[in-house]
């Protein structure tokens, strides 16, 4: 069915091909005295699968939706924090020129209303307040936000104690375990937090104040967001990249499946490619002990990059193997890995040479495919007894068949989860840097005898790191809320604590350099946002992103200045509207009184 | 290299049984024991009667010394178990069983609308409910009704382990 609905959207989208972009909606937004509404996100949605595009009101409650294409039916959504969603369909665009479309907004007079409407992270401080040892909040925030949002509709639920006690349980299997003392003591936490008799309140305080959720930067407003559906529900569209031919590629870890999206086409022009799977059974090397239910993942396609002769290197994390997607011909060539669990996030070095961080097993692999040379280096355990545990994970998995083995491998909680090489990133002089997630470490490999220096991390967490021009390695602090630079000369690091309010409930998950401008943009991604740091002023613009659970895990650039994500959230479900997207983000996209930019 | 991999990994086998790690898995004798208490529970779920019907059901038993999960997955891949209590397409937990349920051992997910598309039936086994220390697996028995049409399967589940899809059945377009 999924397929089917993809086929017709890929017709739908071609038939649109030759559309213009020359259309569009304008009007302005007003509240209930007629007042002009600042900061509004108006919303355009087209197609199937759909395209959305997202401008903000200005000063005087304008907004102009550009770039869209002609005698088009659109769905319209007004959106303000404090004022309740407007929806309306049957909007058609004009040959040509903008049409015109003015919406009033009432204002919420239920507190609880407004309250859903704040991102996660603002439930998610009710939590944090709840931990008292920086312990447990950073254990917290690292195991148990790594897969989804913590704190949106889907996840701030009241349940019995038993319940929550089986969901922290099954989180565990899944990889996200706690100390015993903690998982024993978060149902309690979790419902005093989110009981609403008392969050609302708190959430709301002051709601009636038309400043209570103020509207971005007048520089932010002129900001375009398009989202463009990918996949289905069963989907998780982990990481996706901007190939130098300007379309876009993402994976799709749960149904192993490549897709490719030319946005030049309206509404998105849609193929997907089936990884090969080899014969390898649901759930890939990992058994499916802890699969997603609708999951049908085997291989489980992780990260991808470009090399420099424009094919995709994939890392098939649950299949333990590289994939080679030649996009001249749409095919896969298949590299099997000597060892190690895991293949994770990965860059492509100046030689061609891929390399990717195995987290499962603490490696970091590099393959040649020019000489078919592999290299499978073991990066530094936190202590020997951690060490021996590693080494002996391939003699487990061999006895497995043999005994029974859960006492052992249930991996305790914060701690108990491996180091886990993460982030991965090629620096300007060739080295190659990594970060060990539950470790709080980064190290480097000297690319030619594969030598390593750890270098502990004064914050928590690194995790996607990469290098700007200069050569600075920039650092998101996963639990820790800080962007860290690093420099590698001197082994200082320098700290910025991420803007988002309330100030410590961010989980930057990832992040990327601009190489034209060095502009950090980083994965707001428990607070629906994505963030840009100017290396120069030290200065950060939040940018809000319209959908409700936008989970983010890496970003990419195109050559026309847009700022690509995909929301990744598992389960799709809670994501707004139940599916994946992915995301472009054009800063200052339409300039004020200009009626066909955003394109 | 194979020999001496096997050699180490029987080293290290008979060390962690010494050490109390771990324990041998049940024998083929123990499976087959296993096997037919999940015969005998397909035949009892057989029996009984729904108390009241609906266009989808699904039921799980199991014995009251485990505590198993009924997973369904609906035509919109959308998933109806223990920690989410209704679909969007309208499945519902009708009756969650845990360990300090009283009662019957059957745990129940029903659809009030007939939707079209294939369901995937999965289910889990997180935890033993009695005090022994032992990691048998579990036997299961699985029927489901939809649009009068009944489906059956039984079998063993591992503990901590989730069979993703132990039953799979399609409900036609234009079905009532």
């Amino acid at each position: 069915m999924q397929r089917l609905i993809m086929l017709g959207g890929v017709a739908l989208a071609l038939s649109l091909a030759n559309a213009s972009f020359a259309a569009g909606f304008a009007g302005t937004i007003v509240g209930e005295a007629g007042e002009p509404i600042v900061g509004a996100m108006v919303t355009a949605r087209f197609n199937l699968p759909f395209q959305e595009r997202t401008v903000f009101s200005d000063e005087q409650g304008g907004y102009h939706l550009a770039g869209l294409p002609a005698e088009t039916d659109y769905l319209l959504r007004v959106r303000r924090i404090g004022w309740h969603d407007v929806r309306s369909q049957g909007h058609k665009t004009d040959t040509q020129g903008l049409a015109s479309a003015d919406f009033a907004m009432i204002r919420h007079t239920d507190p609880a209303e407004v309250a859903a409407q704040l991102p996660a992270n603002h439930w998610y401080e009710l939590v944090l307040n709840e931990l008292e040892s920086e312990h447990d909040r950073e254990q917290f925030v690292r195991q148990c936000t790594f897969c989804h949002q913590q704190g949106n509709a889907a996840t701030r639920l009241l349940r019995d104690e038993a319940e929550w006690e089986k969901v922290l349980a099954l989180m565990a299997r899944m990889g996200a375990g706690l100390d015993e003392g903690l998982a024993k003591r978060m149902p309690a936490i979790l419902n005093r937090a989110y009981d609403p008799a008392t969050a609302v309140p708190a959430l709301t305080e002051g709601w009636e104040n038309p400043n209570f959720s103020p509207p971005p930067s007048e520089d932010v407003r002129r900001s375009v967001v398009d989202e463009y559906q990918l996949g289905g529900r069963s989907s998780m569209q982990h990481d996706m990249i901007v190939h130098p031919s300007g379309h876009i590629y993402s994976v799709d870890m749960t149904t192993d499946t490549l897709f490719r999206m030319d946005p030049g086409v309206p509404g998105g022009q849609r193929e997907w490619f089936s990884i090969p799977r080899e014969e390898v059974p649901l759930g890939g090397n990992m058994g499916s002990g802890a699969l997603p239910p609708n999951s049908e993942m085997h291989v489980g396609p992780h990260s991808l990059q470009v090399d420099h002769d424009g094919a995709i290197w994939i890392t098939l994390a649950v299949g333990n193997r590289l994939a080679k997607f030649d996009p001249a011909d749409n095919s896969f060539t298949i590299e099997p890995l000597p060892g190690g669990i895991y293949p994770h996030t990965l860059r492509v070095d100046g030689k061609n040479r891929i390399w990717y961080t195995v987290a499962g097993s603490n490696h970091v692999g590099m393959y040649d495919p020019k000489t078919g040379q592999h290299e499978n280096i073991r990066v530094p355990a936190r202590s020997f007894g951690e060490a021996v545990k590693l080494r002996l994970i391939p003699a487990f998995m061999w006895l497995s068949q043999y005994v029974d083995l859960s006492g052992v491998a249930s991996a305790g909680g914060g701690e108990g989860g491996g180091p886990v090489p993460y982030g991965i990133d090629v620096a300007p002089n060739g080295d190659i840097w990594f970060s060990q997630l539950n470790a709080h470490r980064i190290g480097r490999i000297d690319p030619d005898s594969f030598e390593i220096t750890m270098i502990d991390t004064p914050f928590a967490a690194p995790r996607r790191m990469r290098f700007d021009s200069k050569g600075d390695l920039w650092i998101p602090g996963f639990s820790s809320n800080v962007l860290a630079r690093f420099d590698t000369e001197t082994e200082e690091f320098e700290h910025f604590e991420i803007p988002i309010e309330p100030l410590g409930t961010e989980t930057p998950y990832a992040l990327n350099v601009d190489l034209k401008t060095d502009t950090v943009w980083i994965c707001g991604t428990n607070s629906d946002t994505l963030l840009s740091f100017d290396t120069q002023t030290h200065e950060f613009a939040v940018y809000p992103l319209p959908t409700q659970t936008t989970y983010t895990r890496d970003i990419d650039f195109d050559e026309d200045g847009g700022i690509w994500t995909s929301n990744s959230n598992i389960p799709a479900w809670q994501i707004e509207t139940g599916v994946p997207r992915v995301v472009r983000l054009v800063p200052g996209g339409i300039k004020s009184g200009e009626v066909s930019g955003g394109q | 290299m194979i020999v001496r991999r096997t050699r180490t990994s029987l080293l290290w086998l008979g060390l962690l049984m010494i050490l109390g790690c771990v324990e041998p898995l049940p024998t083929d004798a123990d499976i087959a024991v296993i096997d037919q208490q999940a015969e005998h529970l397909a035949q009892t779920l057989a029996g009984e009667k729904l108390a009241q019907t609906s266009p989808v059901v699904v039921r799980l038993m199991f014995d009251s010394n485990v505590d198993l999960d009924l997973y369904v997955t609906d035509p919109l891949l959308d998933t109806v178990y223990f920690a989410r209590h209704e679909t969007r397409m309208g499945g519902v937990l009708s009756r969650d069983v845990r360990c300090e349920t009283k009662g019957a051992r059957v745990e129940e997910v029903r659809f009030e609308t007939l939707w079209p598309g294939k369901y995937r039936v999965g289910v889990d086994f997180p935890r033993r409910c009695d005090e022994r220390d032992v990691t048998d697996p579990a036997p299961y028995a699985v029927e489901v009704v939809a649009d009068g049409q009944t489906h059956r399967v039984h079998g063993l589940v591992n503990l901590e382990y989730f069979e993703v899809e132990v039953l799979a059945f399609e409900v036609a377009e234009g079905e009532s």
